[in-house]
Formats: C-alpha cells, structure tokens, sequence
C-alpha cells in the first residue's frame, strides 16, 4: 500500500514538473527527460515488478496527455522500468557511475523511440532528432545522479546493495 | 517458461508482457479511443497542483515581469492615442469603399495551468476556464502577441487548447502586407518550426512581413498575428514557396491567454468560407455576453 501511494505520488511529481517548469525548459531547447529520471530511480529502488507497473502508469498518463500516439510512452517505459529493475539486482546500485550509464542508456534509448514518431522528415531530419537525443542525455543522466545522490544523503538510507531486498 | 523460471519472476515477465501488450493494443488503436474525458478527469486532478506550480513561478518573476509591463503600457498608451484618431477615420473611409464594418474580438481572459502533450515543444495546454465560463470548442486563443491555439477540449470548468505546435493544426493565414494567402503548419522534422505553406512560386513575400489570420478560415477571426517570415524558401516540388515564420506568441513562456469565440458551425453542419460581400467579418462568432473587447466597435454597421 505504501509503494502504491509512492507510486503514485513520484508520478504526479513527475507530471507536474514536466507540464509547468520542464515544458518551458524543453521549449528553449534544454530537454530534460523526467519521465526516464522518474522510471529509472523508482526501478533501481524498487526492483523490476515495481518499475515496470511505475513505467506503465506514468507512460500511460504522459500518453493522456499528448494529443496523439496514445501507449507511445507506456510501451517505452514499461520495458525500461523492467529493465532496470532487473539490472538492479546485479549491479552495484549506488555506484554514481553506474546510475550515469544507466539513466543515460535510458534516456538515450527513449528518445529514439519518441523521436521515431516525429521522423517525418526523413535523412534530412537526421542531424537535428539526433542532436535532441544527445541533448537530452546529456542533460538527463547528470541531473539524475544529482538528484539520486542528494535523495541518498537526505534519506540517509543506503540500501541500494545488490540483493537488499526481494525481486518482485 | 514456468519450469524455467522462478514463480516471483514469472509473474513479472507475465505482468511486463500484459503492460507492454496493452501499449501495442493502445499505440494501434488509441486514435480511435475518446481519451476526452480521461483528460478531463487529469486536469481536474491536476489543476490544484499546476496553479500552486504557477503562482511560484510567477512570484519569483513578477518584480522583472512587472517593469517590463510599466514600459509596455506607457508605450501602448501612446500608441492608443494616435489610433484613435485613426479609428475615426476608419469607418468613413470603410464607409466610402463600401467595405463592411470591423467588429471588435470579444476576449475572455484565462490562465494557462499546464503545457503538455509534445516533445520537445508543448503541443497543448489546460487553460483555467471552460464551459461554464462560456468557453467552447472551436474558440480561438490568443495573447496579446498573437495566436496560440484552439480550444479542442472543453469541461465544465477546464479546457485544453492545441498550439499552433500540434503537427495536425492548419491554418489559413495571409500575409498582413500584400494578402498573399497561405497555410500556416507546425513540422517538426528535420527541425520544428512553423511554416507558411501553399504560397504560389510567384507571389512575393519577405523577410519581416507578418502573418495574420485569414478570412479564409473557418476557425479563426480575422487578422490575429501568427508570426514573423524568417526565411523564404521553394517546397520540395519547386513550384511553391516554403516560408519558415516566427511564432508571434511566446509558446515556451505561455501564463495568460485570452479565448475568443470562434465561427459557430452553419445549421446544416457544412463548413464554408467566408464570402467577400458577407456584410461582417466576424459575422459567424457567437455573441458573448459580459466579456470585454480587444477594440472598440468601429460603428458603421451597413
């Protein structure tokens, strides 16, 4: 019950942040993927069940959101919140290097599949979907090892250990 | 699987699988699902939240936002001046040409709560009034920039308008200078921007002319600024002009807004342009009771 209203608390967060303050950042060009930081640091705490089921939800009311493609987000981030959550149980999940990879693999990935939509331009529209999926990156993955690591010194928890708690 | 697998991760790939199903099933069908009042139901969720995130935004602007409007008003102030000595010529003038008489935009003003939709640039946005403010779908919104959107969505005390930056927007626009009509449309690849289309080959258009709202639409009032020309291009095909112009409203930095009505739909549910000796350009909008006007009525009526 307590993960369910975490759950669906971080997602209004995310919501939030992204309708008012990131959606002006992302109109002067600095694109931030909230969606990704949000999937990838639910996943990594909460394991793969968690970070799929969190993937969904929140993919499904960015969906609700866009005017078009509704399941383009949802799709997406279920697999990258299952993904994660698997990793999670190998790898050594405070490690700052490893959330950078992670989240910018991620960020990365996600941005590919939401510009695939936009691609109408064909060969010509390359260079700049390409520049936006490095942008967001770029920009994504440093914030969210900030703000994992800031979380992590506030909370004072440390069990993000291999195998602190049970998959599922 | 199941023989392979432990019970706990089967039930995960089980559960991923549903999700990722009901994703495809969505991405396939979704067009034809009527998401509205879903949406409806999010922004009611969601409207506490957005003004608190707004009003904090505001109040850490307002002290530069508020200098900048000083300037503003004086400056329009002057300018009013000088108008209204134009704007009584106008009607005489009008009235000699035997052109019809402008009629003032009435204008509902309205705060936008949320931006959302698009990526990187917001296609849509959930404004503070709606149908019990007398805001309906098909309403054009507008700054004091310049057109924004439409109303799409409209709830009983909400609506969403779609931006000029939704890829399925088109709008009939011409050239304020020399009337040259065209289309106005948001791509966003091989880069977004908004672009006059369908101008012939040999009509002229510059650099720094602006674009306005056509008579031609059926959605929008007349005259409403949409942009600037930036560029002037040929289309792939070389016979029409691309022209790339410049929002007129700040799309990235959107607080408050004004919905104007727009053409209401003929009885027989046909849509169809204005005719030049219909006696009122605005002859198709909705009368608003209550609301104020963004120019004074000129008089004149024929």
């Amino acid at each position: 019950m307590r993960a369910l209203g975490g759950l669906l608390l971080a997602s209004l967060v995310a919501l939030l942040l992204r309708s008012t303050i990131l959606a002006g950042l992302a109109a002067r060009g600095v694109v931030i993927d909230v969606l990704v930081l949000a999937t990838v640091t639910w996943s990594l705490r909460q394991r793969e069940a968690w970070g799929a089921t969190f993937g969904f939800v929140l993919g499904l009311a960015a969906d609700l959101d866009a005017s078009h493609w509704l399941g383009r987000h949802a799709l997406a981030l279920t697999l990258l919140g299952y993904g994660v959550g698997r990793l999670s149980n190998t790898l050594v999940r405070d490690s700052p290097l490893t959330q950078l990879v992670l989240i910018a693999f991620a960020t990365a990935l996600h941005q590919v599949w939401v510009t695939a939509f936009d691609a109408t331009g064909g060969v010509a529209g390359l260079p700049w979907l390409a520049g936006r999926v490095l942008l967001a990156t770029v920009t994504t993955a440093p914030i969210g090892v900030l703000i994992l690591i800031l979380g992590r010194l506030l909370s004072r928890r440390h069990g993000y250990a291999p195998g602190s708690s049970t998959a599922g | 699987m199941a023989s392979i697998l432990p019970p706990a991760e089967h039930r995960n790939v089980v559960m991923v699988t549903v999700y990722a199903a009901l994703s495809l099933i969505l991405l396939v069908v979704g067009e034809r699902i009527p998401a509205a009042g879903l949406r409806g139901m999010g922004a009611r969720i969601f409207a506490p939240f957005d003004r608190v995130a707004g009003a904090a935004d505001r109040l850490l602007t307002s002290w530069n936002e508020n200098t900048k409007l000083h300037e503003r008003v004086a400056r329009l102030e002057a300018e009013n001046a000088r108008l209204r000595l134009m704007a009584a010529e106008t009607p005489r003038l009008r009235e000699q040409l035997g052109l019809p008489a402008w009629r003032g935009l009435p204008l509902r003003p309205v705060e936008v709560l949320a931006l959302g939709g698009g990526e990187p640039l917001p296609d849509a946005a959930t404004l503070s009034a709606g149908m019990n403010d007398g805001v309906e779908v098909g309403d054009a919104v507008l700054t004091s920039d310049g057109l924004v959107g439409r109303v799409t969505e409209s709830w009983p005390t909400l609506s969403r308008a779609t931006l000029l930056t939704d890829a399925n927007q088109a709008i009939a626009c011409e050239v304020e200078t020399t009337g040259v009509n065209g289309i106005v449309r948001f791509v966003a690849a091989p880069r977004p921007r908004l672009i006059l289309s369908a101008v012939a080959i040999a009509d002229t258009v510059r650099v720094g002319e602006r674009v306005v709202t056509s008579d031609l639409s059926l959605r929008f009032p007349r005259g409403i600024p949409v942009g600037m020309v930036t560029r002037v291009d040929h289309d792939a095909t070389g016979l029409m002009q691309e022209i790339e112009i410049t929002p007129a409203a700040r799309l990235a930095r959107l607080r408050h807004a004004f919905v104007a009505p727009g053409p209401r739909p003929p009885a027989d549910g046909i849509p169809r342009p204005k005719l030049e000796f219909e006696p009122d350009p605005l002859s198709g909008a909705r009368p608003v009771s209550g609301r104020t006007t963004a120019h004074d009525t000129t008089g004149g009526r024929r």
